[in-house]
This record gives structure tokens, C-alpha cells and sequence, in this order.
């Protein structure tokens, strides 16, 4: 706001602000000259590009005439008040504040600083046949490609600020008529409610959101695309992008979402049918298959004919444990395996592929510590696990592997039984903003409830 | 599509006793033309289920407790009530046993019986929990992981059927009527009772439920007569599980599992499962709304799988079932037959009223 302050208040102002920020290394006041009048300016030096600023500002007043060269300013002016603490705020900001002669004060819009790196293509997903480029750090670009990428005078983008310590920016985007008024309410809702708190990871935005802190499958998609996020905008969720994260969340999930990403509709409905039943077969073999394995070896054998029984005793002789034990053993080396391969060098996770899964499951097979239809049975199920469609569905129907394990190693086919009858409870008890778990969509008219 | 979910879970009820209890009972009852019992039973719900639907949708806002209290006062809903509350616990306790005993000798021979049931109860605890709406959805799932086992272990045997055993098909004298068996299959009625304490939007109406009952009622004939096809009614009223003996006839060379009957059983304990669920619902939220209103719901319900857990415990063997399953089936009459009419009448009575 371009406006004159009393001498006096502008003063202490400055003085003031030199003695909030002096632990700032990069806080500076330089005196500028801008159309032949002298002016000090605040700024952060990391996050202000100050000679190019004060070319642009120059070049704005210049062929003005004397009269207006002021009111010409107005086009880079930030709207503000006078108080301390917003100008704290402002140069936190990135902002510039100007102090003139005779209390003469101005929040400049300055040219930033490069921080920010440029579009590139995805780095956690490998789309087929859709766009290729993926959001970044910075929350107003990854708006601009929501937007570029949808025209439509429906999409309702929200911003704001959460957190108190530091404040983070977030956006809300959902499509008006698409997306259910409940679903609107409730996200809207929380984070009114929870606006004080701290946010820095997704799992404090979850937090905030109100959903349950322990839950088997994530309350959330994640994507790193901006086709699949307004994918998931016309499939009727509010997408909640951070400032400084380059993924957009897209709440709430559903069931469907398990098997089914967003990227599918860019093929024909054919294929799409036969993928989407492939992943639905792949999330109940790997959920079962561990399971089945113990319960056909130590408990109900008899369910096999006989032949068949005969085999799968005959290569576990010589293992000197139980199966559920076998089981958990090389359960856990496969684990660490997944877990190794995640965050080396992409030079060195094929040694560890190599080691791990040629020689080690060669080796272990041999020497008689497991059986071999075991790690056939553990491989196919680690592969059906990563047939899932995000890594974070695929977590928690890992996990969920070993109560199957354990249940049915005591129970059976029973147990086994007994574990899916209650996984199937679990996701009808779960209800993330406003939408059953177990819905057919988010969409129009609510699936059920 | 919501009501699309309380039809399969209508039906998922209905075949729950279908695969526990309710063949054998028909098979007993009468000496020839079985399907007489079955289709007067099923003609006897559809009636039932008229009047009940036709009661409920009168104040579609209201669950079947609320209108009973409404017309006849807190007391009087309270002593309707109570012969439900019996039958609804009794079933729930008959129903754990019936088929953990079925697990124990099919699948789990050395595991001892209060495993079985513990875990039994404990997952009917947790579906009581969850409550109605949410068990309404689960319905889907159920329907998608058991329907193939359902369909399997019903239709494997047909290779072995004799068709002569389908003679006499007429009883003249309705002989079945006399025997105690017959009212022991009225107990396929329990599945219907949920209707009346569903929230409104996911009701649904009389003609969908008819043709849901058509259905049901040609399963229900189906399992009836896979056991009597392939055994002849002389040897079929001597087993307890004729069912699962029908499945152990067959030799399929294709399948890799050779004990088929274990299909049978994971699909009968995985409906057992979703009855005695929606049933102690049932139970512990007409106790609640009731008797106890001030009660915490799942106190009741822990308290009342305690109980259950106990009594299933304690029946010492499948004979003293069998004295249960007689004394259950006059509760059962009331409580499927009597109570809808009563509420009924009652809706009846509360209109006039209000005209008046």
C-alpha cells in the first residue's frame, strides 16, 4: 500500500524490523534510488532479485510524468497494513518494503529469486499414454497446470494458510457440481477447525483432516501428474495440493482406487476391464497366497488330492522348522529386499536384485532351510503385491499379509476365511470425509450411505 | 445401487440358513414331496414380509422399535419385544454352535472347540460393532469372496443324482405339518427382520423383495433336494450334515482340491458369520432402545458376546441342539410370524388414531 506514515512510527517500524531480523544472515537495507528519489529498502537477499527489480521498477516510473510516477507504482504493490507483524510476515515472504522521505512507505512485488526448478516429466511414475509432466515444488505453477490442463469455469480453487510456527500454504481445488457438497462441507470443515496446526508432512495433513491415525490403507491418492489429478477432480474428490510438495492428494479414497488408477480411461474399455480384474486377482492372491501356503502345508493338507499333497511335502523335506516359521523368515528377507532396492543408487539396485534374488534364493533353497514351492509362492505374491496400483496401497495389503499369516496358521482355512470376512469389515466401518470406504464412486448421487 | 446392497444382504441372510440348519429340518419334516414344507414356508414369508414392508413403509422415518413404542406405549413394546429378544439371543447362541461345531469336525479336528468359537464370536463382535449401515455395504464383498463357493458346493454333486427319489411329489395329508422339524425351518424367516431397522433410504419395497424371496426359494429347493437326489430320503434324514455328505460324493478330477466339502463349510460358516453378526446387532440395539437406554450400545454388545460366548460354551453336545432348535422354533414362530402382524395391526391402530 502506497502510503505515507507518520515520520516518527516509520522509524521505530524500521529499527524495529532490523531487531526482528538481525539473526537473519540474509536480511538486508540497501538504499536504492528509484526515479531520482532515495529509499531504503527490507528485503531477504536469498529470495529477492533486487537489481532486476529495481530495473523493472525504474523502467515502470520513468515515462510518467511527474504527477503519476507514484500512482504508477501501484501495478507491483502488495496490499497490506502498516502493523510490525505483518511486515514481519511480508519480508518472510519474499516481499520488498520500501521506507522513503517523510514517512513515505511501499510492500514491493519483487522479481524472486530462481528456487524453483522448471516442469519436468515424472519421477515416481511411469505413465503410459497420458501427458508427461509432472507438478513441482512450487504451489502456484502446480495450480497453473491444474488449470491449463482443465478449462472449465466449474473448478474452484482455495487457498490458504495452516499452521502456526510456520505457516504453509495450501490449495483446495475440487469442481463444483461434480464433487458432493458433503465431501466440500467436511474437508472445508476440518481444516477450519485445525488451521492452528503445524503442517510440514502429509501425515500431518491427514491429521488435520481428521482422519484416524492408524488406518490399513492411506485416507488419500497421491499423484505426481497433473492429468491424473483432474482425473480425480471429474471423479468428484477435492484434491489438496502443499506449497513446496510436488504431489497433489486427492481425498477421500475409495475401494476402487485399489485397483483402479486414473490413467486407465486413456485406453480402450476393453483393456481396461481385463487390467482393472488383473489387479483385483493380484490384491486377493497376495493377501491369501502366504496363507494358503501354510494352511495346504501344516494344517488342512487334506484339502489337496493327493498327489499334489505329495509334492508339497516332499520339498519341504528337510526343512528343520515349521512352515509358519519358514514362512516369516524368508517373508522378512523378501521385505528387506523391497525396502534395500527403494532408496539406492539406481547403479547399485541391480546388484542387490542380483544378490538377493538369484543367489540367495538359489542358495537357501539348497541348503535345505526352505522349501522351494515357498519362495515360488512368496515371489508370486510380491509381484501380485506391486501389481497394486500406488506403492501405498501396496503397504498396507503387505502388512496385512501377516495377520493373515498368523490366523491362519492357528485356524486354517477357517482362519484364513475369518481374516478376509473381517478385512471386509474393516473397510466398511471406514469413512473418510463424509464417503463410505466401500463406495462405487464419489461422484453425483453417493454410491451407498 | 445403496439398495441394491440391503437386497444382498437380505439374501445373503436368507442363505445362511440355507447352508445351516434348514435342509435337514425339510428333509425330516416330511416323508415325501419336500418341496410342499419348503414352498408353504416361503409362501408364509412373503406374506409375513407384506405386511411388515407394508407396516414400515407407512412411517418410513421410523425403525420398527420406535413404531412399536409409539402405538402401544414404552411398556407394551417392551413385553412384545421380549420373545424376540429370547429368540434372537437363542439363535444367535445355536447358530455359533451349530457351526463351530461343523468347523471343529470338518476343517479343525485337534483344535479345541472354545478356539473355534472365540474367534467365531470374536468377528461377529466386531461386525455388531461396525453396525447395520456399515455390514450393508460389506454385503457386496461377502457376496463377491463366497458367492463362488456358494454356487460350487451347491451344484458340484448333480453328476450323482438319481432322479426316481424325486417320487412321491405329492403329500395328501400335508403330514409335515405335524412334525416339530417343519416350524424348526421357520427359522429362515430371521433373515427378513432387519428390514425394519434399516435407515429409510436404504429400504426397499415389497415387489423387489418378492422376487428376491422367488430366488431364494429355488436355492432353498436346490438344497433340499441335492441330498434327498443323491441319497433318497432314508438315508438323508439319518445325517446331520446332508449337504456336506452330498459334496463328498464327488470326485472332480479338475480341481486340485480333493476334499470338496470343505467348500461347503467355508461357505456356511462365512453366512453363519454374517447372520450372527446382524442378528446380535439386532439384539443389543432392541435391548438398548428398550430396556437400557442409558447404557453405553457396546458395553451391551461386549456383555452380550460374553454371554454369548459362554452359552455356546456350555450346550454339551449336538443333541441338546436339537432340544434348543424345538423350544427356539415356538419363539421363532412368534417372533417372524406374530410380531410383523403385530406391527401390522399396530400401524393400523396408530393411523386411526391419528384420523380420529
Amino acid at each position: 500500500m502506497l502510503q505515507y506514515l507518520d515520520q516518527d512510527y516509520a522509524q521505530s517500524l524500521e529499527s524495529e524490523l532490523q531487531e526482528r531480523l538481525h539473526q537473519r544472515a540474509d536480511f538486508l537495507c540497501k538504499h536504492v534510488v528509484i526515479a531520482g528519489e532515495k529509499f531504503k529498502g527490507y528485503y531477504l537477499r536469498t529470495l529477492v532479485n533486487l537489481p532486476v527489480t529495481l530495473s523493472i521498477l525504474n523502467q515502470i516510473v520513468m515515462d510518467k510524468n511527474n504527477d503519476l510516477k507514484w500512482d504508477a507504482l501501484h501495478s507491483m504493490e502488495v496490499d497490506a497494513s502498516g502493523s510490525l507483524n505483518a511486515l514481519f510476515d511480508y519480508v518472510l515472504k519474499g516481499k520488498l518494503i520500501l521506507f522513503g522521505q517523510e514517512g513515505f512507505f511501499a510492500i514491493i512485488e519483487p522479481e524472486g529469486a530462481e528456487l524453483s526448478r522448471a516442469v519436468m516429466s515424472p519421477n515416481s511414475e511411469n505413465p503410459l499414454q497420458s501427458a508427461f509432466d509432472a507438478f513441482t515444488e512450487d504451489l502456484d505453477t502446480n495450480i497453473g497446470l491444474i488449470q491449463k490442463k482443465m478449462i472449465s469455469d466449474q473448478l474452484v480453487i482455495e487457498t490458504r494458510s495452516v499452521g502456526n510456527r510456520a505457516l504453509k500454504k495450501i490449495a483446495m481445488v475440487y469442481l463444483k457440481g461434480t464433487t458432493l457438497p458433503e465431501v466440500i462441507e467436511s474437508v472445508k470443515k476440518k481444516l477450519d477447525e485445525n488451521a492452528h496446526l503445524e503442517l510440514s508432512t502429509v501425515r500431518d495433513l491427514t491429521r488435520i483432516l481428521g482422519h484416524p491415525k492408524l488406518t490399513l490403507i492411506p485416507t488419500y491418492i497421491s499423484s505426481e501428474l497433473p492429468e491424473e489429478t483432474v482425473q480425480n477432480l471429474l471423479n468428484g474428490k477435492v484434491v489438496i495440493l502443499m506449497d513446496q510438495f510436488s504431489f497433489a492428494f486427492a481425498f477421500p479414497a475409495i475401494v476402487s482406487d485399489l485397483w483402479s488408477t486414473t490413467l486407465d480411461v486413456q485406453y480402450p474399455l476393453l483393456f481396461q476391464v481385463f487390467l482393472r480384474a488383473i489387479r483385483g486377482a493380484s490384491l486377493l492372491l497376495s493377501v491369501t497366497l502366504p496363507g494358503l501356503y501354510v494352511v495346504l502345508n501344516s494344517v488342512n493338507p487334506e484339502l489337496l488330492r493327493i498327489q499334489l499333497a505329495i509334492t508339497v511335502a516332499k520339498s519341504r523335506e528337510g526343512v528343520p522348522y515349521p512352515s509358519l516359521i519358514e514362512a516369516l523368515l524368508v517373508l522378512l528377507l523378501l521385505e528387506m529386499i523391497i525396502e534395500a532396492t527403494i532408496r539406492l543408487p539406481k547403479n547399485i539396485g541391480p546388484t542387490i536384485t542380483m544378490i538377493g534374488g538369484i543367489l540367495l534364493g538359489q542358495a537357501i533353497v539348497q541348503a535345505k532351510l526352505v522349501s522351494n514351492l515357498l519362495i515360488i509362492i512368496l515371489v508370486a505374491s510380491a509381484i501380485s503385491n506391486f501389481a497394486l496400483t500406488s506403492y501405498m496401497n501396496a503397504v498396507g495389503v503387505r502388512l496385512y499379509k501377516y495377520v493373515v499369516l498368523v490366523v491362519s496358521s492357528i485356524f486354517g482355512i477357517w482362519g484364513l476365511e475369518a481374516a478376509l470376512v473381517w478385512v471386509i469389515l474393516y473397510f466398511a466401518s471406514l469413512t473418510t470425509c463424509a464417503v463410505p470406504y466401500l463406495s462405487w464412486s464419489v461422484k453425483g448421487r453417493m454410491a451407498d450411505e | 445401487m445403496n439398495k441394491f446392497q440391503t437386497i444382498i444382504l437380505f439374501f445373503l441372510l436368507h442363505l445362511a440358513s440355507i447352508f445351516a440348519i434348514f435342509p435337514e429340518r425339510m428333509i425330516a419334516s416330511a416323508s415325501k414331496g419336500h418341496w410342499m414344507p419348503v414352498a408353504i414356508i416361503f409362501l408364509a414369508e412373503l406374506l409375513v414380509l407384506w405386511l411388515y414392508l407394508k407396516a414400515m413403509s407407512k412411517f418410513p422415518e421410523k425403525t420398527v422399535m420406535e413404531l412399536c413404542s409409539d402405538s402401544i406405549g414404552k411398556w407394551g413394546a417392551g413385553l412384545i419385544v421380549l420373545p424376540l429378544l429370547v429368540f434372537l439371543f437363542l439363535e444367535v447362541v445355536l447358530l455359533t454352535y451349530y457351526l463351530s461345531s461343523e468347523i471343529r469336525t470338518v476343517l479343525l479336528p485337534e483344535t479345541p472347540a472354545y478356539a473355534t468359537s472365540a474367534i467365531f464370536v470374536a468377528i461377529c463382535f466386531y461386525g455388531a460393532w461396525t453396525g447395520l449401515a456399515a455390514m450393508i455395504r460389506a454385503s457386496m464383498g461377502w457376496f463377491i469372496l463366497f458367492m463362488p463357493f456358494i454356487l460350487f458346493s451347491l451344484l458340484i454333486s448333480i453328476g450323482n443324482f438319481n432322479f426316481h427319489y424325486i417320487f412321491p411329489v405329492w403329500d395328501s395329508q400335508f403330514s409335515f405339518l405335524l412334525r416339530p422339524d417343519f416350524y424348526v425351518g421357520t427359522i429362515i424367516f430371521a433373515g427378513f427382520l432387519f428390514l425394519g431397522m434399516t435407515p429409510s433410504h436404504l429400504r426397499i419395497r415389497f415387489g423387489t423383495a418378492a422376487a428376491l424371496v422367488g430366488v431364494i426359494f429355488l436355492i432353498a429347493l436346490t438344497s433340499v433336494y441335492v441330498p434327498l437326489l443323491i441319497f433318497g430320503q432314508e438315508t438323508a434324514i439319518h445325517f446331520q450334515y446332508p449337504m456336506l455328505m452330498a459334496s463328498d460324493t464327488v470326485d472332480l478330477e479338475w480341481v486340485v482340491f480333493d476334499w470338496l466339502p470343505s467348500f461347503y463349510v467355508v461357505s456356511s460358516s462365512g453366512l453363519g458369520l454374517i447372520k450372527v453378526a446382524v442378528l446380535l446387532w439386532m439384539f443389543t440395539s432392541m435391548l438398548k432402545q428398550l430396556y437400557l437406554p442409558k447404557a453405553k450400545s457396546r458395553w451391551i454388545l461386549a456383555v452380550v458376546c460374553l454371554f454369548l460366548y459362554a452359552a455356546s460354551q456350555w450346550i454339551p453336545n449336538i443333541m441338546a441342539l436339537d432340544k434348543f432348535l424345538y423350544i427356539n422354533a415356538c419363539l421363532c414362530l412368534y417372533s417372524t410370524v406374530g410380531f410383523p402382524i403385530i406391527v401390522y395391526l399396530s400401524t393400523l391402530w396408530r393411523r386411526k388414531e391419528v384420523r380420529a
